[in-house]
């Protein structure tokens, strides 16, 4: 004995589920996991801007409240600050050619990264002319480094996130259904 | 079944490290399907919709435990599912599932149906009127395609009271598209 209605359902299954989701659902899923295209933009930005006004405010500390200090030891020479000077030069200039590299499909992206490294590098010569007048100098090469770290930090961030849309580009062919 | 795995598979491993295309790509191809579901668990859009996000959020949050011991179909249904039963008892929406049997109405239903007239529209809309816990069962059983033992494990309820749930879910359907049919024949 067959049971007609399940047999009527079974065979109409696709008129069973034709409802569609609204257009607006995904964009409230990925707004709540956090993966939408602006979301990460504004978070890369915000990343840099932080960065940055960390910078300004223990530049301006420095500039402000530091007392020079009585010592003739010239900072800018020391041996140790220009090796590491040269370090992070040449780690931030490769990593900087790497992201030039893949942005080319994202201007806006790279435009974005370009003012923020420009914040940092104008920082970076106040911290350089308080290093040569002798003002708080460990404070200043400290600042100094944080300055490259930072650089460092928004560079691998803007990779990495490169990184992941270049592989995304790779394998659409392969997965579109 | 086993070929869809492997269609999957990337998309799944890549959405588990936190890809947004994948994760993407994998709602693209289940929200519909879990929509419907959605759909008929909770009978209002509004409610579908909400826990059709709950679903995805909560999916890609547990998808590195995805162990492809089923399929991510079977997976996700089962998530969505559980989520529709759990959310139905936070409101305290009353499912109806009292220990009866009655052996002879699933028979019954047999006989009842061949004078009836089916139209998807009709049952959809005869679905619709039914208790919570009638439609949950009906819906588990006849268009998700479990078994009494799965519902007994979804719902916690014994094979019994599952078999007899859907006898009466069957009847009370049946009665609704009779009186339906009556009410079209006299316009």
């Amino acid at each position: 004995m067959t049971d007609r209605l399940k047999d009527f359902i079974e065979n109409n299954a696709d008129g069973f589920n034709d409802l569609e989701p609204s257009q607006d659902s995904w964009n409230k899923i990925a707004a709540r996991i956090g993966h939408s295209e602006k979301v990460r933009n504004k978070k890369l930005r915000y990343i840099s801007i932080v960065s940055a006004a960390c910078i300004a405010g223990i530049a301006a500390f420095i500039i402000f409240f530091g007392k020079p200090q009585n010592q003739t030891d010239n900072f800018a020479e020391i041996p140790e600050v220009l090796e590491a000077e040269a370090y992070y030069t040449s780690q931030i200039n490769m990593k900087k050619e790497q992201v030039y590299q893949m942005a080319g499909n994202f201007p806006e992206l790279k435009n974005e990264m370009e003012v923020d490294l420009a914040e940092l590098d104008t920082i970076m010569v106040e911290l350089k002319k308080d290093l040569n007048d002798n003002v708080s100098n460990s404070e200043v090469v400290e600042a100094m480094i944080q300055n490259y770290r930072m650089k460092l930090m928004i560079l691998e961030e803007i990779k990495s996130f490169l990184e992941t849309k270049t592989d995304d580009q790779k394998n659409t062919t392969s997965y579109e259904l | 079944m086993t070929a869809q795995i492997d269609i999957h598979k990337p998309i799944i491993l890549k959405a588990a490290k936190g890809n947004a295309k994948a994760q993407k790509q994998l709602y693209e191809l289940y929200a519909k399907a879990m929509f419907n579901i959605c759909y008929r668990m909770m009978n209002n859009i509004h409610d579908a919709e909400d826990m059709l996000q709950e679903i995805f959020c909560d999916a890609f949050n547990r998808l590195d435990s995805f162990r492809f011991d089923s399929t991510f179909g079977a997976w996700i249904k089962r998530i969505t599912i559980n989520k529709c039963i759990n959310e139905l008892k936070r409101k305290k929406v009353t499912l109806e599932l009292k220990e009866e049997i009655t052996p002879d109405s699933i028979s019954d239903d047999f006989e009842d149906t061949e004078y009836t007239q089916l139209s998807v529209s009709h049952i959809k809309h005869a679905m619709g009127l039914l208790p919570d816990g009638y439609r949950i069962i009906f819906s588990l059983y006849m268009l998700e395609g479990y078994d009494h033992q799965e519902i007994s494990e979804i719902m916690n309820i014994t094979v019994s009271t599952s078999k007899s749930q859907l006898a009466r879910a069957k009847k009370k359907l049946i009665e609704v598209l009779k009186a339906g049919s009556m009410q079209y024949n006299l316009n």
